[in-house]
């Protein structure tokens, strides 16, 4: 599986906003309606992002600047406690960063929270953040409504989720009567819910079989198709099976090319 | 309108999903049933013994007790979305507010909901059980009245949950803060004795906490218990303490949210 390959080459990385407006008059550009302006900004865009821990005497990030344009796929490595997962967070809105910002089609997680967390979407490493006492379906239909999805689309949203994960199968039974596998096929289907335009996501791989890997690829791949950005975080010797448009490390607070 | 109803619709899932959890487990509901009986029955038995001026006869003292131990249940389920919360951060189950569009402070605010009505459906219950099981007396015609009295007074011990989640936002921890408060609130709101029997300072207490007020109005409704005051008086306190608590609770939940997100610390527990 080769995701969409797209914008990245630093001599033809002309900013979206610059391809979308080419040729067109001042007129065009009063009417571009506030739709269009997110779709002309970068998928994800880390402004000089810091972070550091209490009593810690140096960053675990230091000044992060990361764009990612839409349809990319970037792969981020590094050392256990490197600041992959802290990275993550605040990229997807989890957590304020010291300084610095992160945005999501140019939207804010602080002024435009319930926009921003319509665009990300996170998967966290493990295999927490499921009920236990709840069925597979529950727990899509209860991510829809946190979705803020009308009734007929959290339907659709969640048979469209079945499909993509296998999840028939394991339809009606019970979170903690599912294998570690299953189980992260629910938690993937729980964060394509509502098809994020960025993806970050966290191990994405793990306790996954090779159906499993496979069925995540496809989305993968789906959501750079239609124009969405993606985030891969894994330690450096674990094996993705894709081609990443971008591969990157975390590495003293910095992050540098792999 | 349309965010308005798919938030009340996000509201109700994290109901439902409180209320499939509860049911989950067939023995809870069995259970809760007998612990409403063993209280009833023990209180019915210690009323036996009360003999004194304030209550002519011991089924007055029963009763006087049965409704107290009703809205200190209320207030006991209030309280309770503090250790949920916290059950919910060592689960990572939280993570999905923080991520989703509907929020973290709406989820918390929300998760109060269910245990709110599953002890309102119980106080139904235990009333029942005391006059049908026990004979205590129900003034039917104003018992009604009790039911905005009870709502009122559940909006606001709602408020004081979401008061202390936003402490265990911060803390972590507020599981004893919480059993000392339903203690404290229990002892100087007239839940098992009047308070007229308090010292002064403990009577000026009782006098500016919500309880007393909530307590006293259902017990008036409930079973012709002479009020202290009017009863225009009591509600007006109560609303006072609504229209003061929930800003504030709301104000300290976002706070809350927002200081644990800057520490790094709002996943952690």
């Amino acid at each position: 599986m080769t995701p969409a390959k797209t914008h990245l080459d630093a001599s033809t990385n002309r900013s979206h906003s610059e391809l979308d407006l080419d040729g067109k008059d001042e007129q065009d550009h009063v009417e571009i309606t506030s739709r269009a302006r997110l779709a002309v900004e970068p998928a994800l865009k880390l402004s000089g992002v810091s972070k550091r821990w209490r009593r810690s005497r140096t960053p675990v990030l230091d000044e992060i600047d990361l764009e990612l344009l839409s349809g990319s796929a970037t792969w981020i490595g590094g050392r256990n406690g490197a600041g992959k997962t802290t990275l993550l967070r605040i990229a997807a809105g989890i957590i304020t960063p010291d300084a610095g910002e992160s945005r999501a089609r140019g939207l804010s997680p602080e002024r435009d929270r319930r926009a921003y967390q319509t665009e990300v979407g996170f998967l966290s490493t493990g295999n927490t953040g499921l009920y236990a006492r709840l069925t597979v379906r529950q727990h899509l239909r209860y991510q829809s409504r946190l979705n803020l999805l009308t009734t007929n689309e959290a339907e659709q949203a969640i048979e469209r989720e079945f499909r993509r994960f296998r999840l028939a199968e394991i339809d009606g039974r019970r979170v903690d009567r599912l294998s570690m596998g299953q189980r992260q096929r629910l938690r993937l289907a729980m964060t394509m819910l509502r098809e994020p335009t960025v993806l970050l996501l966290d191990e994405p791989r793990n306790s996954l079989d090779d159906e499993g890997v496979a069925m995540l690829l496809d989305v993968i791949a789906r959501t750079a198709a239609r124009g969405g950005a993606i985030v891969w975080c894994s330690p450096a010797d674990e094996t993705t099976g894709m081609d990443f448009d971008r591969q990157l490390i975390v590495e003293n607070g910095s992050l540098v090319p792999a | 309108m349309k965010m308005l109803r798919s938030h009340l619709l996000a509201a109700r899932a994290i109901c439902h999903r409180d209320l499939l959890m509860y049911i989950s487990y067939r023995a809870r509901l069995f259970s809760h049933l007998i612990t409403v009986f063993v209280s009833l029955a023990s209180f019915y038995y210690i009323s036996r013994l009360v003999k004194v001026h304030e209550f002519q006869t011991s089924q007055k003292y029963f009763s006087y007790v049965v409704v107290g131990i009703v809205i200190t249940a209320i207030l006991q389920a209030a309280l309770s979305v503090a250790s949920t919360l916290r059950a919910e951060l060592l689960m990572g189950t939280f993570e999905r507010f923080v991520c989703s569009p509907f929020g973290a402070v709406n989820g918390i605010a929300s998760m109060v909901i269910f245990p709110i009505l599953l002890e309102l459906v119980f106080a139904v219950l235990t009333l029942a059980i005391g006059g049908i099981v026990f004979s205590m007396p129900i003034k039917w015609s104003t018992a009604p009245l009790a039911i905005p009295v009870a709502l009122g007074g559940a909006a606001l011990f709602g408020a004081l949950g979401l008061l202390f989640s936003a402490a265990v936002l911060v803390a972590k921890q507020t599981t004893a803060a919480a059993t000392y408060a339903t203690t404290a609130l229990g002892l100087l709101g007239g839940v098992y004795f009047p308070i007229q029997l308090l010292p002064d300072w403990g009577r000026f207490i009782a006098n500016i906490q919500p309880l007393t007020y909530a307590v006293s109005l259902m017990r008036h409704f409930l079973i012709g218990y002479p009020l202290q005051g009017s009863i225009v008086g009591d509600i007006l306190r109560i609303l006072g303490f609504l229209l003061v608590t929930f800003p504030l609770a709301f104000f300290a939940l976002s706070r809350g949210v927002r200081f644990s997100r800057r520490r790094a610390t709002v996943l952690e527990y």
